[in-house]
């Protein structure tokens, strides 16, 4: 399960913009100036709150997203998926 | 018995039923395994459940139409989807999930109707577009 403690983890390594929402704070992936992905990490003191949805919002595999926030996933490399998969110009 | 005739097999040593159960054994854990695994399945599609958002009140916004929700289990919470926009979040029970939803719709189409259309990617333009033709700000 993807906890929020993975959740703050992967917007760390993608370098999101947090934007303070109503239930949640919106974490925007931005490059080279465009967002190209956001989503939202849930508030509350709940350390292991459910955050498995965020693999599909930022257009990667459950394992992926898991390899993202443990950290052998740089930046760069999910640069490469996101190119790869359209989601930037290349 | 004579010592010249071959000593006889007993069908119930040991040995013999071993080999005529282990085989049969791991058969069975292989059924086992199978019927967990659609057990598991079915259980996912039985509780998956699509409910619509129907209303937007309090917030100052109007729906064009119902935004269908589809709402899956995952562990012992909730997780809350708008499949057209991609936009998903999750909760401890059905209710919060679909709360949660729409709070982060609003959130999102806030943000993203804050940013200069260039300055959005393919997907985010396309997920603002999903948004604009189920609400409105009123």
């Amino acid at each position: 399960m993807l906890t929020k403690d993975h959740a703050e983890a992967i917007a760390r390594k993608l370098k999101a913009v947090i934007i303070s929402g109503r239930k949640h704070d919106l974490a925007a992936v931005k490059y080279n100036g465009k967002t190209i992905a956001q989503f939202g990490i849930r508030r509350g003191s709940r350390r292991d709150q459910a955050h498995d949805y965020i693999p599909g919002q930022i257009h990667v595999t459950r394992q992926q997203a898991t390899l993202l926030a443990q950290c052998p996933m740089s930046f760069e490399e999910w640069i490469t998926v996101m190119r790869q998969k359209g989601h930037i110009a290349t | 018995m004579s010592i010249l005739e071959p000593p006889r097999m007993n069908p119930f040593s040991e040995g013999n039923v071993a080999r005529r159960v282990l085989p049969v054994r791991n058969d069975s854990e292989v059924v086992l395994n199978e019927i967990r695994e659609i057990k598991a399945e079915l259980n996912r599609r039985v509780q998956t459940v699509l409910i619509p958002i129907t209303t937007l009140a309090p917030e100052p916004y109007a729906l064009a139409r119902d935004i269908p929700v589809v709402i899956q289990p995952t562990g012992d919470e909730f997780i809350a989807t708008f499949f057209d926009a991609n936009i998903s979040t999750a909760g401890e029970t059905q209710e919060e999930a679909v709360g949660n939803l729409r709070s982060l719709l609003l959130d999102t189409f806030e943000y993203l109707e804050s940013e200069p259309a260039e300055a959005l990617g393919p997907e985010p333009a396309r997920q603002l577009g999903v948004l604009r033709a189920f609400l409105k700000r009123v």
